[in-house]
């Protein structure tokens, strides 16, 4: 017998060492899931991750573990990686995912499991809600509400219709329902206030004239009147329950032996209305710049007293000029670094 | 192309020819590129980097920027440490003084445990150019702990250090750590010596240890991972290493019968005839540093010196794991087993 077990000895040494060696995704999925979530956060109390997240404060609906061998690396150098797990969670419509550093691609599990990189919440299509660094922060985040659908909604209708001035016809019919009563009431208001205007100078345009007329009430004036697409970027919540929704527009001109290429942000205000949130206002920026000078759609209606139109407190907005498209020379870029080098 | 290689080639030139004592007034008067080449560095995968000061590339081209100054940046490799730093003539410091902007000497694991660049990576080790050695020195520390443990997952030793595994544990050992382990041994031959085999159930609590690794299971670690070197008050350095076990080796065991023990050691180093040598090593139960933990030279209970002087029966006991994951029967009676023959096997070597 004692024979036996020095025969076996080196065999069962080695089938550890393989063992370790050799980690399956199985087995790195159950470890993670068995992660004490003290380890983690600190302030968290201890729990298994798994039990955290379904029934602790994140409360997530959906759970998707999957192992990454380099924590999202490109494993492209000779070296070893660190290793993860990749932990996808859903709850009322935002999702997000996290990864948890549990060892190296080489040495398999080891050492102090840790958040990777943080956390990020969003809501569909890429509305990033926020991020945090830590694990205890997750649940605040999907606390939040689904708040931009609305806002998706009416930026493609506008890429789509090009609406100026104030939506008539089949373009209101489209974008009304996206809009809160308030300012569904202010466009209403501002559009018996221009009516007024073309009954007093049926003809022609006269000034002072209603600054809304020849403009893209919700992206801007000029070409920006006519974005090609908008993508909703990410949200902030408010004060008062609203939330700032922030829209990344594109105007795009071709063909040309110039491309025209213009990006610019909006910040589109939604409040709660029922059970959906609807766009309430929205801010335009007169440059390039979200910290720059910028005005507000319902401070566009100057000149009107209800549905009277007055004419007064009209003010002439300087245009701003934008910059030029941007396109880059290679022959002047060549000469001006052969020129520096020399 | 050969209009890009020339401002490139003018600040590593000016860099590499940078005066040491420039940058720094402790080191004597020698050329950058000559003093990493001397003796007392024994680096080697020098690579010189222009980092383009001199050029500001905007928008719509590239221009030449003279008040800039020229900056450049040399790493280097020796061992497992991997350096850094970067010299320019910048408008930072006294205008057109070369000087040291940034030095940092890294352990190739260390990136493993902290992969995404934080603030802490952009602060220099040091602002002074004659700490270099000093700095790689710190690295060799790090080195010995790594050789140790290498070692101990590769051999697992079960008591004290015998055959291939004492062959190369033993010269990274201090000599006060080694005199313990001999007086050990000698020790464990005399509780040999007195005890017929029927009489030794009160045997010394290290027999079937991993003296450097912890007892039971944890005797044989599947993997190290080196983490940091940590300063203490008192002058010590201490190198925290983890250690992780895979508790499941029954073949095609399901997924959810396998468990993983993580501990961490740590390793104290201090310098002895020119090199780094372990004094010591406290070994934790858990990845906590409030987990319960013994240190390797507290093992010994029951000598005095040589002779085998027998302990209370209620310090013979075990010490408990109190942050051991779960373990599998099978495995665990496995892995005792070859525990209990390994020393057994230890133990007939030592018969007189």
């Amino acid at each position: 017998m004692k024979a036996f077990f020095l025969a076996m000895l080196p065999l069962l040494i080695a089938s550890t060492l393989h063992a370790q060696l050799s980690l399956t995704d199985e087995q790195v999925i159950e470890y993670s899931k068995s992660i004490d979530v003290k380890l983690l956060d600190p302030s968290l109390p201890s729990e298994r991750l798994e039990d955290w997240l379904r029934s602790g404060p994140p409360h997530a609906e959906f759970l998707r573990w999957q192992s990454d061998d380099t924590c999202d690396n490109k494993p492209d150098r000779d070296t070893d990686y660190p290793r993860c797990v990749r932990v996808a969670f859903e709850r009322g419509g935002q999702s997000g995912y996290f990864l948890v550093h549990i060892g190296t691609l080489r040495k398999g599990i080891i050492g102090p499991p840790q958040l990777f990189q943080g956390i990020g919440v969003q809501e569909p299509p890429f509305v990033q809600t926020g991020w945090t660094e830590r694990l205890s922060g997750l649940s605040h985040l999907l606390d939040q509400p689904v708040v931009s659908g609305r806002v998706n909604e009416l930026y493609q209708a506008i890429a789509a219709r090009h609406p100026i001035g104030i939506p008539k016809g089949t373009d209101k019919a489209v974008i009304w329902p996206l809009l809160s009563r308030r300012l569904k009431q202010q466009l209403e208001m501002a559009q018996a206030c221009q009516d007024d205007y073309r009954r007093q100078h049926p003809k022609t345009d006269i000034d002072p004239k209603p600054a809304w007329l020849h403009t893209g009430l919700f992206v801007g004036d000029s070409k920006r009147a006519v974005p090609l697409y908008g993508i909703v970027t990410k949200k902030e919540p408010g004060k008062d329950g609203s939330f700032d929704v922030y829209v990344d527009l594109t105007y795009v001109k071709v063909p040309g032996f110039v491309p025209d290429h213009t990006r610019w942000d909006i910040i589109a205000t939604v409040v709660p209305e029922g059970n959906r949130f609807v766009v309430d206002d929205v801010r335009l920026f007169d440059g390039l710049d979200t910290d720059g000078p910028s005005h507000l759609l319902s401070e566009t209606f100057a000149g009107c007293d209800g549905p009277k139109w007055t004419g007064e407190h009209v003010v002439e907005r300087a245009h701003v000029a934008l910059p030029p498209p941007h396109f880059t020379d290679r022959n002047a870029v060549n000469a001006l670094r052969a020129r520096a080098y020399k | 192309m050969l209009c890009e290689r020339a401002p490139t080639n003018k600040e590593e030139a000016f860099a590499k020819a940078l005066d040491v004592h420039q940058l720094d007034p402790l080191l004597p008067s020698q050329r950058i590129d000559d003093w990493l080449k001397a003796d007392v560095l024994h680096v080697d995968h020098v690579e010189w980097r222009a980092l383009g000061c001199n050029i500001t590339e905007g928008r719509y081209g590239a221009t030449l920027n003279p008040e800039a100054g020229l900056c450049a940046a040399v790493s280097f490799q020796r061992g497992n440490t991997f350096v850094e730093i970067k010299v320019g003539n910048g408008a930072k410091g006294i205008s057109g003084a070369p000087r040291l902007e940034y030095m940092k000497v890294n352990d190739k694991d260390e990136r493993l445990l902290s992969y995404v660049v934080s603030d802490l990576d952009k602060v220099s080790d040091s602002d002074r150019l004659s700490d270099l050695p000093r700095l790689l020195d710190q690295e060799s520390a790090i080195d010995a702990a790594r050789n140790l443990y290498d070692t101990v997952v590769e051999h697992h030793p079960l008591g004290i250090p015998q055959g291939d595994g004492r062959a190369r544990i033993m010269p990274l050992l201090s000599a006060s750590l080694r005199k313990q382990l001999q007086d050990a041994q000698a020790c464990q031959e005399d509780y040999l010596h007195q005890s017929p085999a029927s009489e030794r159930n009160q045997k010394p609590v290290w027999f079937n240890a991993g003296l450097f690794s912890g007892e039971g299971e944890s005797a044989a670690p599947g993997a190290e991972l080196i983490d940091h070197e940590e300063h203490k008050d008192d002058g010590s350095l201490h190198v925290i290493v983890w250690l992780s076990r895979k508790e499941s080796v029954v073949p095609n065991a399901v997924a959810s019968a396998s468990s993983w023990r993580n501990w961490h050691v740590s390793v104290a180093v201090s310098a002895e005839d020119g090199r780094f040598a372990i004094d010591d090593v406290r070994i934790f139960d858990g990845l906590s540093t409030d987990s319960p933990s013994h240190l390797l030279t507290d093992s010994f209970v029951g000598c005095n010196g040589s002779r085998w002087v027998g302990v209370d029966s209620r310090i013979m006991q075990r010490r408990p794991s109190s942050n051991a994951g779960p373990i599998i029967e099978e495995e665990s009676a496995t892995a005792k087993s070859a525990c209990v023959n390994r020393s057994q096997k230890l133990l007939g070597d030592w018969q007189p």
